[in-house]
């Protein structure tokens, strides 16, 4: 690739190896035990885990209401993964999706506010297309520092989270806050620029055929297209890749803008499909979950839309576990983030067990 | 909610799709079924403050009119509406949104939920199952100004408060309204955090006032009693009683207890004479008030708690009613 950042750099290269390059099984294994730890906390608060578990999945997957609030946490999850898993992808460990949501959700706004009174054929494309934008815009900016400059992309993007959330703060509370609202929210959106209403008496919003349409495409883009492989070559080998005539620099590029693209239609589908307008904490980590779904997805796009939807129903069945049974819904960040320690450190964990059955079957013989 | 066994866990697995072709209607209590009471709280229910408010209120009234209640804490504005509905859903009849942020939730959940009755806390916009309930401590905060000004030496009092929402500015408005009706030359301070709750910024604008000269403040956010405990001047709490903030610091502090009303308005509900309207309950029904002094009356001039006294008995008898007044400040 371009440059590479010297101190550290081994350390990162190999974090980055051991979370992207799993095989089929690890993403299962992981899940696997970290339920298993997960049960293990519930049944120490003298909660049967598995009453938990049906409580969990009764509330997020047992009625209309549930099933639709999972789909309708699935949307961003999926979208922000898909763009992050594209980018890993490329050798890309881009995790400034959740600033990249902020952008893409203030910029929705905007437009749909700026615009009102013209046809909503015009003004909906309008908004996802500036989300769009603007999310590359703010995902390139790292983009360009990792090219120019050798700046970590890891570092620049999660500190570019910060700026983007605080910039948009800013705006909520200056210039773009709705007139005569003590709160710092845009105007509300006008009913015509609202994502339709896919499931009546619920909330389920066109986002998620978004999803489905985004899913399919970016899965043939990355499995049978030249993009694609030029894609997955950069992020194999980007000095192999050079010497086959890929450049480089562009496929690195374009990680960036896709990533930022895909997390900014999430913005967009939660302003114009959820709030109706841009509020302050628009997303609860969107951004950051979807890293892990992403890795848990295999970086896949139609892995990541299964993890994100298995997140979305632990996401949304957890407040309801707490409110029932008394189990708080914190342990499901937990589960989630085991989730990450067991894909990293699976492989630890099974060299040491294979030590300790070695030593006992054959405790004489040299290590 | 009953305690699920596995079997019917997994039965309803099998059936996952099932549920989005059944008419999505009628989720709310059945008749005959015992009224359930949920509600949202936009942070802890340990802040005494907001939340602990809104939760002993549901507590007292849950235990007075012996029903099932149940709450979320922590709820984000992004997060209310989900919650809402997963309440009225699971067969919640009657569900409080204790936060002025939100109001829009609530709107949204009620028209999804025409079964179930929403309350939100100082909404603006209500419908037929939308019903609101005030916090008016802005009475209270009249007495407070009273007070502060009585105790002050300086001349300055000051007020530090979350967000210009209207019961925040009505807040505000009565307490230099009672301050001045006590000493009409007394100058007094007010800061707008922009947080709800951001302890630190809260005790920056504290020790601001008190540099320019403030020697009594309301607290009206966590933090404030902090910054006045540091300089070594009064402050009034609110909400509960918060003299274990500061035992020296805290002159008293204008409680509000939301259990009499969550009662009525179960109550009300049960009763099928629930309307949408605007429930207030007050100095008069004695749901706000001021905490003890904890020995510190001395500090106040005693024909100032005097006129106190003889305030709240004026509010109580009827013949005083504390201005409303809303109008933005700054």
């Amino acid at each position: 690739m371009t440059v590479r950042t010297a101190p550290g750099a081994d350390a990162l290269a190999f974090l980055r190896e051991r979370l992207v390059a799993q095989n089929a099984l690890s993403g299962l294994v992981a899940l696997a035990l970290a339920f298993g730890v997960g049960a293990l906390l519930i049944l120490s608060m003298g909660v049967n885990p598995i009453e938990a578990c049906a409580v969990l999945f009764q509330a997020s997957l047992g009625s209309t209401n549930g099933l639709a609030e999972t789909a309708i946490r699935t949307v961003p999850l999926a979208l922000a993964g898909i763009g992050i898993a594209l980018s890993f992808r490329a050798g890309v460990f881009n995790v400034g999706a959740e600033g990249q949501i902020f952008i893409g959700g203030i910029a929705t706004a905007f437009v749909g506010v700026q615009l009102a009174g013209a046809p909503s054929a015009i003004v909906l494309p309008a908004m996802a297309a500036a989300a769009m934008l603007a999310g590359a815009f703010w995902s390139s900016i790292a983009g360009v520092l990792k090219l120019r400059f050798g700046a970590d992309e890891l570092i620049t993007t999660i500190m570019l989270n910060y700026v983007a959330i605080h910039f948009v703060s800013y705006l909520l509370h200056g210039p773009l806050q709705a007139p005569g609202s003590p709160l710092a929210q845009t105007e509300r959106l006008a009913r015509e620029l609202r994502l339709p209403i896919l499931v009546p008496t619920t909330r389920l919003h066109a986002g998620i055929l978004l999803v489905i349409l985004v899913t399919v495409a970016a899965q043939v883009w990355l499995w049978l297209s030249v993009g694609g492989f030029r894609l997955r070559s950069v992020g194999h080998n980007p000095r192999a890749a050079r010497s086959a005539g890929i450049n480089v620099t562009g496929v690195t590029l374009l990680a960036f803008v896709l990533c930022g693209a895909l997390s900014g239609l999430a913005g967009f589908s939660e302003v114009a499909g959820v709030h109706r307008r841009m509020i302050e904490n628009l997303s609860p980590g969107f951004g950051y979950t979807a890293i892990i779904v992403a890795l848990l997805g295999r970086t896949s796009p139609l892995g990541v839309l299964m993890a994100a939807t298995l997140f979305a129903a632990l996401q949304i069945g957890s407040s309801t576990m707490e409110s029932a049974l008394g189990v708080p819904g914190a342990l499901i960040a937990m589960i989630q983030a085991l989730v990450v320690l067991f894909l990293i450190g699976q492989g630890a964990l099974f060299t040491a067990i294979g030590h300790l059955l070695r030593r006992r079957t054959a405790p004489e013989t040299q290590r | 909610m009953p305690a699920l066994t596995t079997r019917r866990a997994i039965l309803r697995a099998a059936m996952l799709a099932a549920p989005l072709l059944l008419p999505a209607a009628s989720h709310a209590q059945a008749d005959g079924e015992p009224l359930k009471i949920a509600m949202i709280l936009p942070g802890p229910i340990t802040d005494n403050d907001w939340n602990s408010v809104g939760y002993n209120g549901l507590k007292l009234a849950g235990e007075a009119l012996g029903v099932d209640v149940a709450y979320a804490e922590n709820v984000t504005d992004a997060d209310a509406e989900r919650l809402l509905r997963d309440f009225a859903s699971r067969g919640y009849g009657l569900v409080f949104a204790h936060s002025f942020s939100f109001g829009d939730a609530a709107l949204n959940a009620a028209e999804s939920f025409p079964e179930t009755i929403f309350m939100a806390g100082t909404a603006s916009e209500l419908s037929d199952n939308l019903g609101t309930y005030s916090n008016p401590d802005y009475q209270g905060a009249y007495l407070a100004g009273m007070l502060a000004a009585g105790a002050s030496e300086t001349g300055t009092i000051g007020w530090v408060g979350g967000m210009p929402a209207p019961n925040m500015l009505a807040n505000l408005h009565a307490y230099t309204a009672g301050a001045g009706e006590v000493s009409p030359e007394v100058t007094v301070l007010h800061t707008f955090i922009g947080s709800w709750f951001d302890p630190p910024k809260a005790k920056e604008a504290t020790i601001a006032q008190i540099e320019q000269g403030a020697d009594v403040l309301s607290a009206q956010g966590v933090g404030v009693i902090d910054g006045a405990a540091e300089k070594g001047v009064l402050a009034l709490g609110a909400m509960t009683d918060q003299n274990f903030l500061g035992e020296e610091t805290v002159l008293t502090s204008v409680t509000w207890d939301l259990g009499p009303l969550v009662t009525a308005v179960g109550q009300a509900v049960m009763d099928e004479t629930w309307t949408s309207e605007n429930w207030s309950y007050g100095v008069a029904s004695g749901s706000v008030g001021l905490a003890p002094f904890h020995g510190l009356e001395s500090r106040v001039d005693p024909a100032v708690m005097e006129a106190v006294e003889a305030k709240i008995a004026a509010i109580k008898d009827g013949s005083f009613e504390v201005p409303l007044d809303t109008s933005p400040v700054e």
